[in-house]
């Protein structure tokens, strides 16, 4: 029983330190002078630390196809939202 | 043996498929959170791309510290809501009722320190309307959504303080069972939601502005 305890508690420190490790990161990558850099950096950082907690905290990894596809679904959704959205949003800013 | 009640309800006939449609049912609200908070994500990319500069200084004006030990503890958060969870399967009783109760403290510093970082943002003047404290009227546009998507997340993060609450009582005087029971992962997947949706807005809200 201990030995199963320290085996979740392993487990999920480690995903826990990557967390830290970016967090961290991203923190001292805002300071950096890089333009417009800093937000894709950023988002691309918590991008990174969103999938870790949905793979491996939430066990999306090891789900079954049909969990993965609702999951997917509210992506694909999202994407679709932006992608409709800012082709309108980008190509009025382009024309004026 | 344990002698709470057993888990398996109407119409289920199998507590694996109990399980599964459980998880799925979450899944599927899940993704419709993501929609709703992705349609405020939606306003501030495109006010952002209308106004960057204001955006940018309006940005600068968030206390990065709180914002970022606020990121640190619910990150914990979910290590804790994790560890319970598979104890709950593991069917480690006590380990995941302690699990179950970090969550909630740490979930409670969070509120509490979004409550000074709140006090503060009032103190600078920086809730939109005539006394607004910056310049650029498009600095309006950030906060408006820096209040409502930090509002909107403290209360998605106050109800789910109150569903591991229930978990925490309820399984502490074995009124359910807490091994295999599929309320236990309902309740964590949200609570990871949760601190998904504040790993997103982290950088839009905090990290602007700093070189």
């Amino acid at each position: 029983m201990n030995t199963s305890a320290y085996a979740i508690w392993r487990r999920n420190i480690l995903v826990w330190l990557a967390l830290v490790v970016l967090l961290l990161s991203t923190l001292g990558a805002a300071y950096l002078p890089l333009g417009g850099g800093n937000l894709v950096v950023g988002v691309a950082i918590a991008a990174t630390k969103a999938a870790l907690v949905v793979a491996l905290f939430m066990g999306l990894r090891q789900a079954d196809t049909l969990i993965k596809l609702a999951a997917a679904a509210g992506i694909v959704w999202l994407t679709f939202m932006f992608a409709l959205t800012l082709s309108d949003v980008l190509a009025r800013l382009s024309n004026s | 043996m344990s002698t709470a009640p057993r888990v398996l309800r109407e119409p289920w006939q199998e507590l694996s498929r109990q399980r599964q449609g459980a998880t799925f049912g979450i899944w599927v609200f899940l993704a419709s959170e993501a929609l709703f908070f992705g349609s405020l994500l939606l306003l501030y990319t495109v006010d952002r791309i209308s106004h960057p500069q204001a955006f940018i200084m309006a940005g600068r004006e968030t206390d990065i510290w709180y914002g970022t030990i606020n990121t640190a503890v619910l990150m914990t958060s979910s290590l804790t809501m994790a560890v319970a969870s598979q104890a709950a399967e593991a069917d480690m009783r006590r380990l995941t009722i302690w699990c179950l109760s970090a969550t909630v403290a740490l979930g409670m510093i969070f509120l509490v320190l979004k409550g000074f970082e709140y006090a503060e943002d009032f103190d600078k003047h920086l809730w939109p309307g005539i006394n607004f404290a910056l310049k650029d009227p498009a600095a309006q546009l950030f906060f408006s959504l820096y209040w409502t998507l930090t509002g909107v997340h403290a209360i998605h993060l106050t109800i789910g303080l109150g569903l591991i609450g229930r978990l925490i009582i309820m399984g502490g005087r074995r009124r359910i069972q807490l091994r295999e029971n599929p309320q236990v992962e309902v309740t964590a997947l949200y609570w990871h939601l949760v601190d998904v949706i504040w790993i997103i807005l982290y950088p839009l809200i905090y990290l602007m502005g700093r070189s």
